[in-house]
């Protein structure tokens, strides 16, 4: 048996929540044909780990490589070298029916409103299936549990949710169906790619807050993916910085942002859209810090 | 003397067989010579709408149902065709927010220069040799050399593909352009580096210049004066800086406390809980009242007026009766 | 948000009421069942047998026969009446079996890129190049046994490629879609990934795909009959026009023999091109009336 290579960060602070297994990138590389027939390596080494019950956000630009990496924790895509361990399960191994079994476990909310709800399908029909199928509910069962979950995300009432299509809904509701479908299948690690990117900044807070909640409620790993220090800062404990495929800088994310050492986080902290910055800070504003 | 002056104006959407959505409300504006304003709100307020209205760009089902709009004191509203057509030469330009699709795939940029120079040639169409020239004088103005001018459009990355949409709505040396949402199909980094470039460039040629934008810290930061919208009205309408210290209106004060430096100590993200109202049934009186901390009856049922508060304008019944101006006609 | 009735007599009524709310797919509708009513009643409609020699050769039309008479002495009305069964039998048919292949090819394609898919492209790339009309006039006549059943399928065998290519580019496009992942995280299965979340999504496609090889299979089934590559004993308004070349209908007068057919052959045509106007809506929830 290969030697395993010794993830190269710091231990985590929190103590390991029973049960929850922790999720470890071990030196994982990842190499697409690019135009041109060039090979880039989208993700070039990298090595990280998500203790349970910790949010772990992985913040660059794109094509930084951080999307890249979330499919390949959840199994979407296999590494070109390196591993991907979740507990015992050998993630960059898994196939078909072994991956099904993964995703009970390891859940996804997307980014796009939009085209992350089929829209043929009611929500209650979207809810329902990860339960019957990764929990083997029957249809009664199911029905019960998608009215747990509505209520859960804050879309009451709920029978009234249930009927409608994702086109009678706004953007932040259709946001609150994805995380509910994260949930339906009582997952213990939840990779979250931008999912408040493509709402507006007025419902970002409630999404956020209904995240936390959650996560603090269950116990639940996640991974936060975006190019949004803000968000990131409200919701991670651990930050990495992506840049081509590489981590540049990680750590505590509020010492990571407040005290950033790396040029390419000090540019994207100089990018996120920041008015208190825009203008010299008044008297109510942060004062500088040593 | 105000370049663009817009009284009164409704624009509706008509769509077969749907509802009538009313995204314009009775909207005034006036934008000076010179000046660098930005129109902020969030989804559905409207602000593209008014945008593409004011630069007489909307298709159907959207219409303009009434209104004046003045440009350089010629009422620009009823102009149809040729006439039109002449207004844009020396006029006003708009850039819109997806570079990759104002621009033609089968063509190079120095060809683009070339149609809307030729297009809007007063005399015999331009050499060669003088589209070149005025085209990389263009292009250094945006940071880009002039040998992009040879590339088609999909060689070029989407931050310079933006920086040579910004360099053609500049080739007719116009006095206003409106910018809807320059920047937010580009990623994070490129976006600060093209907003400044736009910021500069505003600052060195002295166009007009209206941002429209559902990101109050980007506007914020390129502006001298923001008018921020809701629900199809202008709600505040103040100097950038004073909108930053000293928001009148509850909404910009809501949307202000959404925003926060990721570097502070500590760090509160605020939300607004509920969603703005369909406009497909405007409601009586002020339409942020359901969502409002300070909403009285009265703000349920009478719609507040724009009003004199601080320097800027602010449509707020509470804020009205403390400053003792009157917010209703 | 359980089904009530089957999925298919549901998904069937579902359909016919969202074409029936476009104006012109109800037309078109109108006119298809026009064709499906005198087809399935074709012995009470048609005063006489069509094949029954009996009358006076050459007349033109007067009481006893509407639309006159063969060469043979055979009732023109009674023919066209019944054709009507062969040309639908024929145009459905064919269309239906075109659209299959083209589903079938187009999906296995389309669904999972690598060697099947590049396979599959080639040989629809080849089959399109080669001329629709003199393929098939080749294969009919090459084919030893003349019947109804050897129209249909030389007619679906030449045109299931423009189907096929362009179901291949959905697929494609939908695989990529979130909600296609989602579906993939939520535990589903290949079968149920294609027929419960990819197919109801292509619904306006294949519809279209089909409506449009129907329209050409009512051309291209005439043009062989009339060719004399059909055969000759059957009635169908193809046949007609194939004996009324023969007898050299237009010179000896009887333009009704020329007239009524074609005139059914378009009106046919016509019929499924409007209805193909109606599909939009059926993969697009927001056009349907509410």
């Amino acid at each position: 048996m290969p030697a395993e290579p010794v993830p190269a960060e710091p231990a985590p602070a929190e103590p390991a929540h029973s049960g929850v297994p922790e999720l470890r990138v071990e030196d994982v590389v990842r190499t697409f044909r690019g135009r041109d027939r060039q090979l880039v390596r989208a993700v070039d080494g990298v090595s990280f780990s998500i203790p349970p019950g910790t949010a772990v956000g992985l913040v660059g630009a794109s094509g930084s490589g951080k999307s890249t990496l979330a499919r390949l924790v959840t199994g979407s895509l296999r590494p070109s070298a390196g591993a991907v361990r979740f507990g015992e399960v050998e993630v960059h191994r898994l196939r078909a029916g072994a991956l099904r079994g993964y995703h009970r476990r390891v859940q996804m909310i997307f980014q796009d409103p939009y085209s992350a709800l089929n829209p043929l399908h009611t929500v209650g029909y979207t809810l329902a299936r990860p339960a019957r199928n990764h929990l083997g509910m029957s249809a009664g069962q199911a029905d019960a549990r998608v009215a747990e979950l509505l209520e859960v995300v804050g879309l009451v009432p709920a029978e009234q949710f249930a009927a409608k299509l994702p086109h009678q809904l706004s953007g932040g509701q259709r946001q609150r169906v994805v995380i509910a479908r994260a949930l339906a299948s009582d997952p213990e690690l939840v990779v979250a790619d931008e999912p408040v990117s493509m709402l507006d900044v007025s419902l970002r807070a409630g999404i956020l807050r209904l995240l936390a909640r959650l996560r603090a409620e269950r116990g639940l790993s996640l991974l936060y993916i975006t190019h949004d220090l803000l968000s990131a800062r409200v919701v991670t404990d651990q930050i990495l910085v992506l840049n081509g495929g590489r981590v540049v800088e990680r750590g505590p994310t509020a010492q990571v942002l407040r005290h950033p050492r790396d040029a390419y986080t000090v540019r994207l902290l100089d990018a996120v859209a920041n008015p208190f910055a825009a203008v010299p800070p008044d008297d109510t504003q942060e004062a500088a810090h040593a | 003397m105000a370049i663009l002056q817009a009284d009164g104006v409704n624009v509706a959407y008509q769509a077969y067989r749907s509802p009538r959505v009313h995204a314009v409300r009775d909207v005034d504006l006036s934008l000076e010579q010179g000046q660098f304003a930005g129109l902020v709100g969030e989804s559905g307020c409207g602000k593209s709408t008014l945008g593409y209205a004011l630069t007489r760009m909307l298709h159907p089902p959207a219409r303009l149902e009434s209104g004046r709009i003045s440009f350089d004191g010629q009422d620009i509203a009823r102009l149809q065709g040729e006439r039109l057509r002449r207004s844009r030469r020396n006029g006003f330009a708009l850039v819109l927010q997806s570079g990759m699709n104002a621009l033609n795939p089968v063509r190079t940029v120095q060809r683009h220069f070339g149609d809307i120079l030729a297009a809007h040639a007063t005399g015999r169409r331009p050499s060669r040799a003088a589209v070149q020239e005025h085209g990389a004088r263009l292009l250094d103005q945006v940071g880009l050399d002039a040998d992009t001018l040879r590339r088609y459009p999909h060689e070029l990355s989407g931050g310079m593909r933006q920086r040579v949409v910004v360099a053609l709505a500049l080739a007719l040396d116009p006095r206003l352009i409106v910018f809807d949402e320059p920047t937010t199909a580009l990623d994070v980094i490129v976006q600060h580096a093209v907003m400044q470039t736009i910021r500069d460039l505003q600052r060195e040629q002295g166009f007009t210049g209206l941002l429209i934008s559902h990101d109050l810290g980007v506007v914020l930061e390129a502006t001298d004066r923001v008018l921020v919208m809701y629900a199809g009205r202008i709600v505040e309408d103040a100097p950038a800086r004073d909108l930053l210290s000293g928001p009148h209106h509850p909404y910009t004060e809501a949307l202000l406390r959404c925003y926060a430096d990721p570097r502070a100590e500590e760090v509160e993200l605020g939300g607004i809980p509920g969603s703005p109202p369909d406009l497909s049934r405007p409601p009586a009186g002020c339409p942020f009242a359901p969502r409002c901390g300070l909403a009285e009856p009265l703000c349920r049922e009478v719609e507040p007026e724009l009003t004199p508060l601080g320097r800027g304008l602010a449509a707020c019944h509470v804020r009205a009766r403390e400053e003792g101006v009157p917010s209703a006609r | 948000m359980t089904a009530v009735l089957p999925a298919p007599l549901v998904f069937g009524g579902r359909a016919v009421r969202t074409l029936w709310s476009n104006r012109k797919a109800r037309a078109g509708l109108l006119l298809l069942g026009f064709f499906v009513v005198v087809a399935a009643f074709a012995p009470l409609i048609a005063p006489h047998s069509p094949s029954a020699t009996t009358f006076t050769p050459y007349q033109g039309p007067s009481g006893h026969n509407w639309f006159g008479t063969t060469g043979s002495g055979q009732d023109v009305f009674s023919q066209v009446v019944y054709g009507a069964r062969v040309s639908l039998l024929v145009s459905l048919g064919a269309g239906a079996c075109a659209t299959l292949v083209a589903v079938v090819l187009g999906l296995v394609a389309g669904y999972r890129p690598g060697p099947v898919d590049e396979a599959t492209s080639f040989v629809t790339s080849l089959v399109l190049v080669i001329p629709g009309l003199p393929l098939m006039i080749i294969l009919a006549a090459y084919i030893p046994s003349r019947s109804v059943w050897t129209v249909v399928l030389v007619v679906a065998f030449t045109s299931w490629a423009t189907g096929a290519r362009v179901i291949r580019s959905q697929a494609a496009t939908l695989r990529e879609r979130d909600f296609i992942t989602a579906a993939a995280f939520s535990g589903e299965r290949l079968g149920r990934m294609i027929f419960r979340e990819i197919l109801p999504n292509m619904t306006s496609l294949v519809a279209s795909s089909f409506f449009a090889a129907a329209n050409a299979a009512v051309l291209a089934e005439a043009s062989l009959e009339f060719l004399g590559l059909g055969n000759p004993s059957t009635v169908s308004w193809g046949t007609i026009l194939y004996y009324a070349q023969q007898q050299n209908a237009l010179l000896t007068g009887q333009w009704v023999l020329v007239f009524a057919p074609g005139v059914a052959i378009a009106l046919l045509g016509v019929s499924f091109a409007l209805v193909n106007f109606g599909v939009d809506a059926l993969s697009n929830p927001r056009l349907r009336e509410v």
